[in-house]
C-alpha cells in the first residue's frame, strides 16, 4: 500500500535531478581553462549608458564594440571569436556592482570592461577580484581614486593612463616651459581624490620645472557660475590658467567666468573642448581663443605621422586602425572618432595579454597582464605587477581652436 | 573691484534661477500646481534651437520659433491627456487628486520624460543654443565685467517678472488666474473657465521656460540632465517668495544669486554652496509666515 | 492580524527567493531591492499615510552606511553590531534635527528638508576621510559566513528579516489607534489637533521614525553591498526612493515594497529599459497615478475589495424611534458631566480681544457659561462669532483678555489640551476625514492613545475600544447603520450628524457648535434641535447659528455679538422683544424676530 505513492513520488523527483544535473552542465566548465572549440570568448561591458556619466559610457562601448568587430572580422582571439556585451550600470555604484555579478555569473564573461567611474569602478572591483575575473576599469585614475591598496595589485586594472595628471603635464611640457611661464593658476573640480590630486600633480610639477603656482581654486561639479574662484585666481596674477575639471557644463562655465574677467589670458588644457558641439555650445571659436586640448585622435595621428621614433610610427599605425575599425563599425561622426579611444585601448590590451599568454586561462592572462608592455594609441605601458599604473610615455599632440571652429595642431 | 564682479555675477546667476522661479510661482498661483518640470522646458527648447541650428542648419529664428512651437504643443497634449484626468476627475471618483503631495508628482514624471526624450533626441553630450547677442563680455566701469548672455538673462528676469506682477494685479485676465488658484470651485461658479486658464498657463510657462532656457544655456551650457538642477533652483527661488507671488519669487531668485556669489567669493569657494543651503534651511524655520508659508501649527 | 500577515508574506518571498538564489544576479537585485524597500516602508508611514513630506531620508540612508562603514574600517566592527550602533545615532541625531524641522509644515517643511541632501553633497565633497565624491568601501558582511554562497545567503536572510520587522512595525503602528492619529494628522492638522491630537509631537516622532528606518535601510545596503557611493545623499537618490514609494503605494507599507522591488528590477530588465529609464520611470509614474493616486498598492486594493454597493443614504427621518427620549437618557455615563453638575462657571471669557492687523474682530467679550445648558450666540456676519469659538475652543490666541475653564486659566493652551480638559466642538465648513469610514471618524474623538508614544502603538492598540465608543454616539444619534459608509459619500446633513457625534462621543463638559443647522432642511433642523436639547442636559453646549427662531426656542440664553462687541446677554424673551436686537438684525433680514 506504501510503495504506490513513493513510486509516484520517485519518478518526478527523478526526473527533477536529471534536468538539475543537466542545467548544471551546460552552465559549467566553460569558465576555466579552455573554452570548448568554437565557443566565443565573452567580453562584458559594464557601462553606463543613462545617467551622468552616461557621455562617457556611450564612447567607451562604442570603441570597444569596435575595436571586437574588428578583432573578429581578422581571426579573433586564438581562434575564437569575441563576443561583446554590454550592460547599463546606470552611472550607479550599486548597480556597476550587480552589472559585475551578471557579467560573471549570467554571461560568463572572461573579461569585464569598465566601469568608467571611480565610484562605480570600486564598487565593482571587489566582485571581479572574488570571481577571479579580470577587470579592466576605464576610471582615469588608479592609484590617486582612493581603493583599497590591496586591489590595486590584484584582478583589476586601469584601461587608460591618468588624464588629469597626463593634461597638466601636456600644459606643461607645451606651454609652461616653452613660454618660460612662471605664475600658473589651477581651477579644479572636486570629483572626489582623482581631481582633487590635481593640485599635488601641479606642484610636484612645479618643483620640478621651476615655475608657480600660486592659486588653487576648486570648483564644485556642475556649478552654475564660478566667478568668486575666478576672481581669487586672477588676484594672483598668474600668466596662465590650468583646468582640472570633468568634461561638460564645467568646463563652458568656467571659460565663461574667466573670460567674462580676462579675454585673453591661456587656459589649458580643456578637455573634450575640440568637439564641435562643445565649440558651439560654449559660444563658437571665437569665444575658445587661446584655449589648449589636448587633442583629438585625428590631431594625435597628424603628430604621430611626423614623427620619426619607432613609437611615433607605431603610433600612427595603431591610430589608422583605430580610425578604420570605428568606420567599419559605422561609426563615423566627428564626435564618435574623436571620443572612443578608451573601449578601443581596452580591447587592445585584452587582445594582447590573451594572443601572449597563448592561452584562455585567467590567471596566465592575468598575469601577462601584469606586465602590460604595449602601445594602445600612444599610450606606452611599462606596467609591472607593483605598479599597475606606470607609463613610460603618452604621445599626445595638443590643439588650439582656429577661427573657424576646426582644431588644429598645436606646436 | 572684487565685491563689483562678485554682484554681478551673483545677480546673473541669480536672474536665471528668477527666470525660473517665476514660472513655478505664477503656475503655482493658478493652478496650485508645483511645476517641477520647468527645468527640463528650458533645456528642451534650448536642445531644441541647438539641434536645428546646428545639425539641421536652419537659420535661427525659424529654429526658435519651431522649437517653441513644439514646446507648446507638448504642453497642450500634457494639459488634455494627464492634467485633466488628474484635476478634472468626476468628483468622490478616484481620479480626483487632492494635496500637494501627489500634484506635483505628476510634474516630477514629466520632467523624467522630457529628459529621457531628450536624450534619445539630443545625445548624452553639452550643448547650447546659439548665443543671441554675441560678442565679449562688456566692461561697465573699468574692472567691472559683465557677459553680454547674462545682461540679456537679466533683462529677460526683470521683465518677465514685473510683466507677471502687472498681468496679475491690474488686468481681469489677470484676475481670473488668481482666483482660479485661490479657489477652484468659486471661480467656476463665477464663471471663470477654470480649465482654459490653466491649460493656458501651463503652456505659457512651458513656453517662457523654453525661451528663458534658449537664453540662458549659453552661460552654462546644457546636457540632457541639467533640467533637474534648473528645476530645484527654481523651486527653491519660488519657495523663498512664497510660492504665489511671482514678483517676490523674482527677487527671491536674485537674492539667493547674489549670497551665493558673495560666500563663495568671501567665505569659502569650497564650501559656499553648503553653507548658503544651511542658510536657507534656518530661515525657513526661524521665519516661515514672513516668506508666505502658511503658519505652522505649533503647540 | 494585518500586520502578521503582511510580515508572513514577506517572509515567505523572502526565504524563497533568497535561499536559492542569494549569490545569483537575480538574488543581489532582490537584496538590493530590500535595502530600499526598508527605507520605503518608513517613507509609508511618514510621507504616504501621514502625509508629512521631508526629503531627509536620503541623508539618513546615507548616513547609516557611512556610519557602518566607518565602524567597521576603523574601529573592525562587524556590521551586524555597528547597525543597531548607527540605528541609535540616528536617531538621536533625528531627535535633534527633528525638534528644529517639524517646527513647520507642509510646503515650508518640505523646503526645508529639501536643503538636506543639498548640505550633505557639499559636506561629503569635501570630505576626504569619508572618500570625497567617490564613496567609501567596507569589508564587513552583515554575515561572515564560510563560504561566499554562505555570506550571500546569509546577508539577504538578515536582510530579510530586517525589512520583515520594519513592516511588522509599521503595520502595526498604521493599524492601531495611534494610526488613526497620524492619519487624521496628515489630512487636516487643526482638525487633529481640536480632537486632542498632540501635533508636535506626533510630528517629532514621525520624523524620527522615517529617519531611523533610514539609516537602517543605508546600514543594512553597507553590509551587503560593500561599498558606500556618495550619491547615495544625492538629490537625485531621494527622488528615486519618493518614485518607489509613490509607484508602489505610499499609503500602504508591502506597496512600498513593492514600489522598491519594481524599480529595482525595472533597472535590470533589459539594455533597452535601462538606456530609456527616464521615459519608463516617467510613463510609469503617471500612469500609476492617474490609474490611482494610491498607487499600485491602492490598484489592487480596489480590484481585491468586493466593492459594496453604496447604501442609500438613510435621512435621519427615516431612523426609526433612533431618536427619542428614551435613548437619550442612556447616554449620560460621563463622569465629568456629572462632575459639572452645578458648577456656575464652567467658562469664562472675561475681557476677551482679537486684533487682525489692526482691525479689532473681537472687543472686550465678557461672558460665563455655567456647567450644563444651551447658549445661543448670534449676530451678524462679521461679527467675530467664529472667532470667540476659535479663541474658546484654543485655535485662536486672543489679543487681550483672559479665558476660565472650571475655574482654570486656559488661555494660552493649545486645541489638544483643552480637548483633554473637555471641550469639543464643531466648524463651520464640515471637516470629516475623506477616507476613512464615518465610525473612524467618530472614533478620533475617543482615542485614549493621545499621551501614549508612536511605539506603544506597535505594542497595543485600543482603536477597538475607541470605535465601540464611536458606535455610541453613532446610536445615540440614529446614525448606526451608517457607520461602515465613507464619508464622502454622505449628504450634508448626514455629515454635519456625524461631526456633531464625533463632538459628542468625546463626552465633553463645553460643546462648541458652529452652525449645525446652515444647509438643513426645516424637519431636519427639528431633528437637530431635539438632540442639541438633550445635549445641553448634559453639558454646556455653545451654539453659533443664524436661525434666530431655533435658536430662540432651544437656548436658555442668548448672546448677541455685533462688530466684536457682546451687545445683548439675556433669555429668549428679552431676546425676542429687545429692539437692539431687532434693529440690528433687521438691517441683514428685513424683519422682526418671529415670536414663538
Amino acid at each position: 500500500m506504501m510503495v504506490f505513492p513513493r513510486r509516484r513520488i520517485l519518478f518526478p523527483l527523478a526526473a527533477a535531478v536529471a534536468l538539475a544535473l543537466a542545467g548544471c552542465g551546460s552552465s559549467g566548465g566553460a569558465v576555466s581553462g579552455g573554452l570548448a572549440k568554437d565557443a566565443p570568448i565573452v567580453i562584458c561591458g559594464d557601462l553606463a549608458l543613462s545617467g551622468p556619466y552616461a557621455q562617457i559610457g556611450e564612447t567607451d562601448n562604442w570603441g570597444a564594440t569596435a575595436f571586437f568587430k574588428h578583432l573578429n572580422a581578422t581571426g579573433g582571439i586564438q581562434g575564437h571569436k569575441v563576443s561583446y556585451v554590454v550592460e547599463n550600470n546606470q552611472s550607479s555604484a550599486s548597480q556597476a556592482e550587480l552589472i559585475a555579478r551578471k557579467c560573471i555569473l549570467s554571461e560568463h564573461a572572461k573579461v569585464i570592461v569598465g566601469p568608467e567611474s571611480g565610484a562605480d569602478t570600486e564598487a565593482a572591483l571587489p566582485i571581479a577580484i572574488a570571481y577571479h575575473t579580470i577587470l579592466i576599469s576605464l576610471s582615469s585614475g588608479w592609484q590617486t581614486n582612493g581603493y583599497p591598496a590591496s586591489e590595486l595589485t590584484s584582478w583589476g586594472f586601469p584601461g587608460f593612463y591618468d588624464v588629469f595628471y597626463e593634461d597638466q603635464l601636456a600644459s606643461v611640457q607645451n606651454l609652461i616651459v616653452p613660454r618660460h611661464l612662471t605664475r600658473v593658476a589651477l581651477l579644479e573640480d572636486n570629483c572626489g581624490p582623482v581631481c582633487l590630486t590635481n593640485q599635488g600633480s601641479v606642484q610636484a610639477l612645479a618643483r620640478q620645472y621651476g615655475f608657480q603656482l600660486v592659486s588653487t581654486q576648486i570648483d564644485q561639479v556642475g556649478a552654475t557660475d564660478v566667478t568668486p574662484q575666478v576672481l581669487a585666481m586672477l588676484a594672483a596674477k598668474p600668466q596662465i590658467i590650468l583646468f582640472g575639471l570633468v568634461p561638460g557644463t564645467d568646463s563652458i562655465t568656467a571659460i565663461r567666468a574667466i573670460r567674462a574677467q580676462d579675454p585673453s589670458i591661456p587656459i589649458s588644457e580643456c578637455s573634450a573642448c575640440e568637439l564641435p558641439s562643445f565649440i558651439a555650445a560654449a559660444g563658437g571659436a571665437s569665444v575658445m581663443h587661446n584655449i589648449y586640448v589636448l587633442g583629438s585622435m585625428q590631431d594625435w595621428l597628424t603628430a604621430a605621422s611626423q614623427g620619426t621614433s619607432p613609437e611615433a610610427r607605431a603610433t600612427a599605425d595603431g591610430l589608422r586602425q583605430y580610425f578604420a575599425g570605428m568606420r567599419a563599425a559605422g561609426l563615423t561622426s566627428e564626435d564618435q572618432l574623436d571620443n572612443s579611444q578608451e573601449g578601443w585601448d581596452a580591447g587592445l590590451e585584452i587582445n594582447w595579454a590573451m594572443t601572449s599568454a597563448g592561452t584562455l586561462d585567467e590567471t596566465a592572462v592575468m598575469h601577462k597582464l601584469q606586465h602590460l608592455n604595449i602601445n594602445t594609441l600612444g599610450i606606452i605601458w611599462n606596467r609591472t605587477p607593483s605598479d599597475y599604473e606606470n607609463i613610460s610615455q603618452v604621445l599626445a599632440a595638443m590643439e588650439t581652436i582656429a577661427p573657424d571652429g576646426t582644431a588644429t595642431l598645436y606646436k | 573691484m572684487k565685491f563689483g564682479n562678485l554682484l554681478i555675477a551673483g545677480l546673473v546667476t541669480g536672474s536665471i534661477y528668477a527666470v525660473f522661479a517665476v514660472c513655478v510661482a505664477v503656475w503655482y498661483r493658478v493652478s496650485n500646481i508645483l511645476n517641477l518640470a520647468v527645468g527640463d522646458f528650458a533645456m528642451a527648447g534650448a536642445l531644441g534651437v541647438d539641434n536645428l541650428v546646428r545639425v539641421r542648419n536652419w537659420p535661427l529664428p525659424a529654429a526658435i520659433a519651431a522649437t517653441l512651437a513644439v514646446v507648446a504643443v507638448f504642453a497642450y497634449a500634457y494639459d488634455q491627456i494627464v492634467l485633466r484626468l488628474a484635476q478634472d476627475g468626476p468628483p468622490n471618483g478616484r481620479r480626483q487628486q487632492e494635496g500637494i503631495v501627489i500634484t506635483f508628482f505628476f510634474t516630477f514624471a514629466l520632467s523624467f520624460f522630457i529628459d529621457g526624450i531628450a536624450k534619445v533626441l539630443f545625445g548624452t553630450d553639452v550643448h547650447a543654443a546659439p548665443a543671441l547677442w554675441g560678442g565679449n563680455s562688456l566692461s561697465i566701469v573699468s574692472g567691472l565685467h559683465l557677459e553680454r548672455a547674462g545682461l540679456l538673462v537679466l533683462v529677460c528676469a526683470l521683465v518677465s517678472g514685473s510683466m507677471f506682477w502687472l498681468y496679475i494685479r491690474y488686468t481681469l485676465g489677470g484676475k481670473a488666474m488668481e482666483a482660479c488658484g485661490e479657489n477652484r470651485l468659486g471661480a467656476r461658479i463665477v464663471g471663470i473657465d477654470v480649465r482654459r486658464y490653466r491649460r493656458i498657463i501651463f503652456i505659457g510657462t512651458a513656453v517662457l521656460a523654453a525661451i528663458f532656457g534658449i537664453v540662458e544655456s549659453p552661460i552654462t551650457g546644457y546636457t540632457y540632465l541639467s533640467g533637474a538642477t534648473i528645476s530645484l533652483t527654481g523651486f527653491i527661488a519660488a519657495a523663498y517668495g512664497g510660492f504665489r507671488k511671482p514678483g517676490r519669487a523674482l527677487l527671491a531668485g536674485l537674492a539667493i544669486g547674489v549670497l551665493e556669489a558673495l560666500l563663495g567669493g568671501y567665505v569659502s569657494t569650497e564650501y559656499g554652496d553648503t553653507v548658503m543651503y544651511a542658510i536657507l534651511a534656518a530661515m525657513i524655520l526661524a521665519w516661515p509666515r514672513a516668506l508666505g508659508f502658511e503658519s505652522a501649527v505649533s503647540s | 492580524m494585518k500586520a502578521l500577515r503582511s510580515t508572513g508574506l514577506l517572509v515567505v518571498t523572502g526565504l524563497a527567493v533568497v535561499v536559492p538564489f542569494a549569490q545569483q544576479y537575480a538574488g543581489t537585485v532582490f537584496v538590493l531591492a530590500l535595502c530600499y524597500a526598508i527605507v520605503t516602508a518608513g517613507m509609508a508611514v511618514q510621507i504616504g499615510f501621514s502625509q508629512q513630506i521631508a526629503f531627509s531620508q536620503s541623508v539618513f540612508m546615507g548616513a547609516g552606511a557611512y556610519g557602518v562603514a566607518m565602524l567597521n574600517t576603523h574601529l573592525s566592527m562587524p556590521s551586524l553590531l555597528a547597525t543597531p550602533i548607527v540605528m541609535a545615532g540616528a536617531g538621536l541625531a533625528a531627535l535633534l534635527l527633528g525638534s528644529v524641522v517639524t517646527r513647520a509644515s507642509g510646503l515650508a517643511l518640505a523646503v526645508a528638508t529639501l536643503m538636506l541632501p543639498l548640505i550633505a553633497v557639499g559636506y561629503l565633497s569635501s570630505a576626504g576621510y569619508l572618500g570625497g565624491s567617490i564613496g567609501t568601501p567596507l569589508t564587513g558582511n552583515l554575515w561572515e559566513g564560510a563560504s561566499t554562497e554562505a555570506t550571500a545567503v546569509g546577508n539577504g536572510l538578515i536582510t530579510v528579516a530586517v525589512l520583515a520587522l520594519v513592516v511588522f512595525v509599521c503595520t502595526r503602528i498604521l493599524s492601531s489607534d495611534i494610526g488613526l492619529e497620524l492619519y487624521v494628522l496628515g489630512v487636516d492638522e487643526p482638525t487633529a489637533a481640536a480632537m486632542g491630537v498632540r501635533t508636535s509631537r506626533r510630528k517629532l516622532e514621525l520624523f524620527v521614525l522615517g529617519s531611523v528606518f533610514a539609516a537602517l535601510g543605508g546600514a543594512v545596503y553597507a553590509g551587503t553591498q560593500l561599498f558606500v557611493p556618495a550619491s547615495l545623499v544625492d538629490p537625485t537618490a531621494e527622488l528615486t526612493l519618493l518614485m518607489m514609494l509613490f509607484v508602489g503605494g505610499r499609503k500602504s507599507i508591502l506597496g512600498a515594497v513593492v514600489g522598491a522591488l519594481a524599480i529595482q528590477y525595472l533597472y535590470g530588465a533589459s539594455n533597452w529599459v535601462s538606456v530609456n529609464i527616464l521615459i519608463v520611470e516617467g510613463v510609469l509614474l503617471t500612469v500609476v497615478l492617474l490609474a490611482d493616486p494610491d498607487g499600485l498598492a491602492g490598484l489592487v486594493a480596489a480590484l481585491a475589495r468586493a466593492r459594496p454597493p453604496a447604501p442609500a443614504a438613510v435621512p435621519l427621518e427615516r431612523t426609526n424611534g433612533a431618536i427619542g427620549h428614551a435613548r437619550l437618557d442612556v447616554l449620560p455615563d460621563s463622569q465629568r458631566a456629572d462632575g459639572a453638575i452645578g458648577t456656575l462657571k464652567l467658562l469664562e471669557c472675561i475681557g476677551v480681544g482679537k486684533e487682525y492687523g489692526g482691525l479689532a474682530v473681537l472687543d472686550d467679550v465678557t461672558l460665563t457659561l455655567p456647567g450644563r445648558g444651551l447658549f445661543g450666540l448670534c449676530g451678524p456676519n462679521g461679527a467675530g462669532k467664529s472667532t470667540l469659538l476659535g479663541v474658546i475652543g484654543g485655535s485662536v490666541r486672543p489679543s487681550r483678555g483672559r479665558v476660565l475653564l472650571d475655574g482654570t486659566d486656559v488661555t494660552r493652551l493649545p486645541p489638544q489640551e483643552r480637548f483633554q480638559l473637555g471641550v469639543s466642538r464643531t466648524f463651520q465648513a464640515v471637516h470629516l476625514i475623506r477616507g476613512r469610514t464615518v465610525l473612524d471618524n467618530v472614533a478620533v474623538a475617543c482615542l485614549s492613545s493621545h499621551r501614549s508614544s508612536l511605539v506603544r502603538g506597535i505594542v497595543r492598540s485600543r482603536l477597538a475600544e475607541a470605535r465601540a465608543k464611536a458606535a455610541e454616539a453613532l446610536d445615540y444619534l440614529g446614525m448606526g447603520q451608517l457607520s461602515g459608509q465613507d464619508v464622502s459619500s454622505l449628504t450634508l446633513e448626514n455629515q454635519r450628524m456625524v461631526e456633531l457625534a464625533r463632538a459628542i462621543a468625546a463626552r465633553p463638559r463645553l460643546l462648541l457648535l458652529d452652525e449645525p443647522a446652515s444647509g438643513l432642511s426645516g424637519p431636519q433642523r427639528e431633528r437637530l434641535a431635539e438632540v442639541l436639547r438633550a445635549a445641553g442636559e448634559l453639558a454646556c453646549v455653545l451654539l453659533v447659528e443664524h436661525d434666530l427662531d431655533l435658536v430662540a426656542r432651544i437656548s436658555q440664553k442668548i448672546f448677541v455679538l455685533a462688530r466684536g462687541r457682546l451687545v445683548f446677554d439675556g433669555d429668549p424673551e428679552d431676546f425676542r422683544s429687545s429692539d437692539v436686537v431687532n434693529s440690528l438684525l433687521q438691517g441683514g433680514r428685513g424683519g422682526r424676530v418671529p415670536p414663538p
